[in-house]
């Protein structure tokens, strides 16, 4: 066997490999549009088959009417575009503090800072909550965004990358009169970019998906994301599976775009971790 | 008043009380918001907790001590405004009453059922059943109505509204003993578990379900003649009739006497412990459970009546069969009393009885192991 043959061969399984892959990553997706597509009776009746007895296209327009979907869409992207500005700020503004500020026991206080990182959102929403009553802003914009803006992964993750920078830069920079919010915009910020953008990717996508807090917290329908939105299909007599269906596909949209612009930023993260944050 | 409503069904539901309320009273209003019902019980005791708190707040007899921390005991006002308790379903007075204290007043008392297709039956060649059903001939009929890869009866991965926690209610176990302590090793409730589980691993009159299945796959294969029968609560009537039309039968659950006992779950109305006119919102409550009001949204809604006298207006149109078997079960109902965790208890079941079902694991094994984790 030539070398060209084993390459091909090779190719050939990598490539069936893939697609299998790729096969079992769709078919949840498939199966939500064509799921989307049969009647609410038949959605579970319908065993294997990928059409149910009709085409129900007015589970689009059911969905639409039963709930303000669009509103409920908007609200997600709102709150995930927000939050993960938020979070970008304050962990690269944290992660700044923790590498290079000096003060009395930083790092003792990072070591706390990071052990939040244990604490389940169970835990935490209870307490969150009796705060944000206190501060009038339950069923608020605000109370949806601001809790999780400041977690410790951010500034952990941005920290380790201004820790492999050399100091260098910033020792020059200060030479030429720079105070810190001038370095660490116009020396650090370039330099970090992938990180904190990463961050930012992360962040937007446990926005995207939060339930619990969501679910507390917000008491008027008009402010639902999109998790709290689903719901809304699920009565005490069962749940509409087909608008539901119908209603999922359509909030799919917005995240594939948002996934398919930031692709090279979701690759980045995966592969920052693989090297060790260098 | 907070209560489950994102859904256009709840909606609809809370809709028909407020307009039976204004036939007789045209200025009664009752605003309403809450999350979903599957959300209700987790976002209720911090919404119900914040100074803006909705005064009336809705709650299940089974799961009414785990609001009563944040709910009002109703029995001063009961006394205050003459409220005759004795008119609604006694079962229903039971469940919303925790150590001696009523926190609610029911609007409906829905027993479990067996619900059945008719033209299965009759297909099969065999006799209906109403309000007498053995265990023995419950399982001939299974043995027959299982062929051709349709089968007898369709089993949720659930404890209750489904066959075990049915089985063992009919049969005379319940959740909680005399004292009020757990007892799920009872001797019945074991061996009734196990009846339901053997439906599936030993008959083949069942599919085993699968944890993640929910109620919708066993409804489903009902509904589309895949399973001739299913234990469920009253409130799925008009979603199988949809599907069933005449077809729909209603039979009592099958017991080893025949004449089973029924477990009566139904949801009322009570009022938020920081309610500011704990009186105000009395006086609506009881606008809201008039038997004129409960009649006319037994009618519109297809909610089974907490008070026995207007279970006509449920019954309009209904075949006399199905009507008897739920009022045979109202008469001899008896109240599903459940500790505090009844939730994780439910939870637990909905995890390992999939392997009950596939015989992997006894339902002694499995009730001990929850008896122990959460007793």
């Amino acid at each position: 066997m030539t070398l060209e043959h084993r390459s091909n061969i090779s190719k050939i399984i990598s490539y069936s490999l893939l697609t299998l892959i790729a096969v079992a990553f769709l078919f949840p997706f498939a199966w939500m549009l064509a799921s989307s597509l049969k009647p609410t009776s038949e959605v579970f009746s319908s065993g294997a088959s990928f059409t149910g007895s009709r085409l129900a296209w007015d589970n689009y327009t059911e969905a639409t009417r039963q709930t303000p979907l669009g509103r409920i869409i908007l609200n997600s992207i709102l709150v995930s575009t927000c939050g993960a500005l938020l979070t970008m700020t304050v962990s690269l503004l944290s992660a700044y503090a923790f590498t290079r500020l000096r003060f009395r026991f930083r790092d003792h206080l990072f070591i706390l800072f990071l052990g939040t990182l244990v604490l389940p959102q169970e835990v935490l929403v209870i307490p969150l909550y009796i705060g944000f009553q206190h501060l009038g802003l339950v069923n608020s914009y605000t109370a949806l965004i601001l809790p999780f803006a400041f977690g410790a992964f951010g500034a952990f993750l941005i920290r380790q990358f201004i820790l492999s920078l050399p100091l260098e830069f910033e020792e020059a920079a200060r030479i030429d009169g720079a105070g810190d919010l001038k370095i660490l915009w116009h020396i650090l910020i370039p330099l970090l970019k992938a990180p904190v953008l990463v961050v930012g990717v992360f962040s937007f996508i446990d926005y995207w998906s939060a339930f619990l807090w969501p679910l507390i917290v917000v008491n008027d329908a008009d402010l639902a994301t999109i998790p709290l939105g689903l719901q809304m299909f699920s009565g005490e007599r069962g749940t509409d599976w087909g608008p539901m269906m119908a209603a999922v596909s359509m909030s799919v949209i917005p995240s594939f775009f948002i996934v398919a612009f930031l692709q090279s930023q979701l690759e980045k993260g995966v592969t920052l971790g693989a090297f060790g944050g260098r | 008043m907070f209560t489950w409503v994102s859904s256009e069904s709840d909606r609809a539901q809370w809709q028909a009380f407020v307009d039976a309320v204004r036939e007789t009273d045209p200025s009664f209003n009752l605003d309403f918001s809450g999350p979903s019902y599957n959300d209700y019980y987790t976002k209720a005791k911090t919404r119900m907790t914040a100074s803006d708190a909705p005064g009336i707040l809705t709650t299940q007899a089974a799961r009414t001590k785990e609001l009563v921390g944040i709910m009002a005991p109703l029995d001063d006002l009961i006394k205050k405004h003459g409220v005759d308790t004795s008119v609604f379903n006694s079962a229903m007075i039971k469940g919303m009453t925790v150590d001696g204290k009523i926190y609610a007043l029911p609007y409906d008392a829905e027993p479990c059922v067996m619900f059945y297709n008719r033209q299965s039956f009759t297909a099969a060649g065999l006799t209906e059943p109403t309000t007498g059903y053995t265990y023995e001939q419950f399982l001939s009929d299974m043995k027959a109505l299982t062929a051709d890869g349709k089968v007898g009866i369709a089993v949720k991965p659930n404890l209750m509204d489904n066959a075990p926690g049915a089985f063992a209610y009919a049969n005379g176990a319940t959740a909680l003993d005399d004292k009020g302590k757990l007892s799920l090793t009872s001797s019945t409730f074991v061996s009734s578990i196990q009846k339901a589980f053997d439906l599936a691993s030993v008959n083949g009159y069942a599919k085993a379900p699968s944890a993640s299945d929910g109620d919708e796959v066993a409804q489903g294969a009902f509904t589309s003649g895949q399973a001739a029968s299913i234990i469920d609560g009253p409130w799925m009537y008009a979603t199988f009739a949809e599907q069933l039309g005449e077809n729909l039968g209603v039979c009592v659950i099958p017991s080893d006497s025949g004449q089973a006992i029924g477990v009566i779950q139904g949801s009322g109305f009570g009022i938020g412990k920081n309610c500011p006119d704990k009186d105000a919102a009395f006086k609506n409550i009881m606008k809201l459970v008039s038997p004129d009001v409960i009649g006319k949204v037994a009618r519109t809604r297809g909610t089974v009546p907490s008070i026995i006298s207007q279970i006509d207006g449920w019954a309009e149109g209904k075949p006399a069969g199905n009507v008897d078997a739920i009022k045979f079960l109202l008469d001899r109902g008896t109240a599903l009393v459940t500790p505090t965790n009844w939730n994780q208890i439910v939870t637990s079941f909905t995890q390992y009885c999939p392997e009950g079902y596939r015989g992997s694991r006894t339902a002694a094994d499995i009730l001990k192991d929850l008896q122990e984790s959460a007793g």
